[in-house]
Order: structure tokens, then sequence, then C-alpha cells
């Protein structure tokens, strides 16, 4: 039984368009201060691409579907190997020596069988990334390298999609929740690529926290409730306890979104 | 004046050492606190790519950012970038 409406207006909206046992399933996260019935809906509509779906993606990945997103698109390649069940926890032992983004998939999928989830066994090059972008309302970057980073900065820039973009080392973390052409994006914050490298420490439970606050800014946004972060980067200090929120500036100059440059791809260089 | 200052990101913890708040003469800017700065760090100098905040503005990087004054209670904060995975 669907439940009553605590939202006005809600009852004017398309009343059947989840199942009965959906309203069921969501009925903690229906009333006041969190989402309305028109905004289950919403999410209900939406797509999200995710890539990577490892240690902050895969936290992300699932709290999305079990909030209800009705399409998780998952980019992830590669094998699941034993130092990844730190923080990967679309994984499990059972799964070790096997393509990650099937297992992840098939993850979601049994937490909430409503949600269509597709798996991409690759990380997206240049193209796809446009392509995926354009089919999707908001893009998840959780990739362990800028030069993915960028790509998909760069797809959320020309195809005007928000980009919601974690990063972790350590006992650390970060989330930029970027508007393109509204706030600044990526590159105007790293005009040069910055150093990393592929192998770093991190503790599963920051990964977990930045991949649940990914989560809730990206719900925000689809269901159209509360007030996204446009424009901010958090900055969760784990290790000495301090967080901090910044306003993020947007650059003139900016190689993928400034206003008196054409945006261009990102340099082989980069990479 | 007083200054705090935070190192987050990538390598946090080369940073440990340094006091989490650093004197500067009255009228001081920024760029004579991030001289300061990397004077107390001496071999491990912050990356070019780093993020500069000034009490949650956000001014560039340390290679480019705006410049500004300091003001008491400023709090400083250097983002080394981080990626994921």
């Amino acid at each position: 039984m669907e439940p009553r409406s605590q939202h006005p207006g809600d009852e004017l909206s398309d009343p059947v368009s989840l199942p009965p046992e959906a309203w069921q399933r969501y009925a903690r996260q229906i009333g006041p201060g969190v989402l309305s019935r028109e905004a289950q809906r919403r999410l209900s509509r939406a797509t999200v691409l995710i890539t990577r779906a490892g240690g902050m993606g895969g936290p992300t990945a699932l709290a999305l579907a079990a909030a209800g997103v009705g399409r998780i698109v998952l980019a992830h390649g590669g094998l699941l190997q034993l130092p990844d069940l730190n923080r990967q926890i679309l994984g499990s032992e059972a799964g070790l020596g096997q393509p990650r983004a099937a297992q992840f998939a098939a993850r979601l999928r049994s937490l909430n069988s409503a949600v269509d989830v597709v798996a991409i066994d690759h990380e997206p090059d240049e193209a796809e990334a446009h392509r995926l972008a354009q089919q999707a309302d908001l893009i998840i970057s959780a990739a362990p390298n800028f030069a993915e980073r960028f790509r998909l900065n760069f797809a959320a820039v020309t195809t005007g999609k928000p980009l919601i973009d974690a990063a972790q080392w350590g006992m650390q973390g970060s989330l930029c929740v970027l508007a393109p052409g509204k706030t600044a994006c990526l590159r105007c914050l790293y005009p040069e690529p910055p150093e990393f490298e592929e192998h770093f420490p991190v503790l599963g439970a920051i990964s977990m926290a930045i991949g649940a606050l990914a989560a809730l800014e990206a719900i925000k946004i689809l269901a159209q409730v509360g007030e996204p972060s446009w424009g901010k980067m958090w900055i969760v200090d784990a290790y000495r306890g301090h967080t901090s929120i910044v306003e993020l500036v947007r650059s003139p100059d900016c190689r993928a979104c400034g206003k008196s440059l054409p945006a261009e791809p990102t340099p082989e260089s980069d990479r | 004046m007083e200054i705090r200052v935070n190192i987050c990101g990538r390598h946090y913890h080369r940073a440990e050492k340094l006091p989490r708040v650093i004197t500067v003469a009255e009228g001081s800017s920024l760029d004579q606190l991030l001289q300061k700065l990397q004077d107390q760090l001496g071999d491990s100098p912050l990356p070019k790519t780093a993020l500069v905040i000034l009490s949650g503005r956000h001014l560039g990087t340390l290679v480019a950012h705006r410049s500004a004054e300091l003001r008491p209670d400023d709090e400083l904060t250097i983002l080394i970038p981080m990626a994921g995975g």
C-alpha cells in the first residue's frame, strides 16, 4: 500500500510510476526533510555513471542502489585482488581473481533488483566517456588517476552534466560538487596535472565516508531536494578530526570550461 | 599575529612536524607565509599543484594564486591533490 503523501502537490503527479512494493521499500526515506514521493520518482527515473566503483565509487553505488536510483552504469576494469578488499566493498573473497565490474554489478542487483545496473569492464576512453555522459543525468568520478578524472570532467563540461569528484589518500578525502558552465570545473582547480601514485595507502573507512557523501550529494541533485553543495569542495581530514568546506573559484582561462578558449580534449601529455 | 595552518591531502604525514600555528608580522602577505612554510619544510617542498585556501577562500595553486593580505585568525589550508581508487 502506497503511504499517504506528506508533501503537498504529490497527489497531482504520476501516482502509478512505481509499484506498491517500491513504496514499501522506500518508506523510511519518504517524509518531511527527506524525500517526497515525487522526489522518489525522480530518483527512479535517473541514470548515474560511476567510474570507478572501487573504494569510493562502490559505496556510492551501494547507497544509490539502496535509495532507488533507476539506472546505475558502473565502469571498472581489471580483476579483483586481495589488497582491494580493505575498501572495495562491492567485492568479496569469492570474487578474487574475477572481473570487478560484473561482480560489483551483481552485488548491487542483489541489494535492489529494481535498479537497472549496467557493468562496463573497462575505463571509458574520451569518446565513450562522452557517450556515457550524454546518457547519464549525473557523473561520479572516483578514478585513481588524473587523466581519467580530467576525461570525465571534460565529458561533464561538453554534455553539461553535473560531476561529483571524489578523492582520497590515507585517512583524508575530498569531494567536489560541480555544475559545468556554472561553477568551477576540475580543470579550473588543476590547470596542470598533479602528481599521483597508482598505489597509495588508504583506509576503507575514509573511502566509504567520502563515497557516502558523494551519494548524498547525488541524491539531492537528482531528487531535487535539499541544497546541493554546488561549486564547493569538502575536505575531510579524518586523521586530525578536521573538516572544511571551500567555495571553489572558476577560472576564466580554464582549458576545459574557460570562456575565452574553446574547450579542448585533454592532451596525451597529461595522461 | 597567529595563522593556523593545515596541510592536507597526499603525503599529509610529511607535514606532521610542522607547527599548527605560525606567527607572522602584522600586515604580512600570503606569499610571505607560504615562503615561511616552505622554509620549514626544507627538503620536502610542497608540490606546485597544491591548492591554496585561505579561510575557506580558494585562491588557486601554489604556483598560480591570487595574492592576499593576512588577517588575525586566518586559517591557511594547503591541499595536495588526491586521486582515488
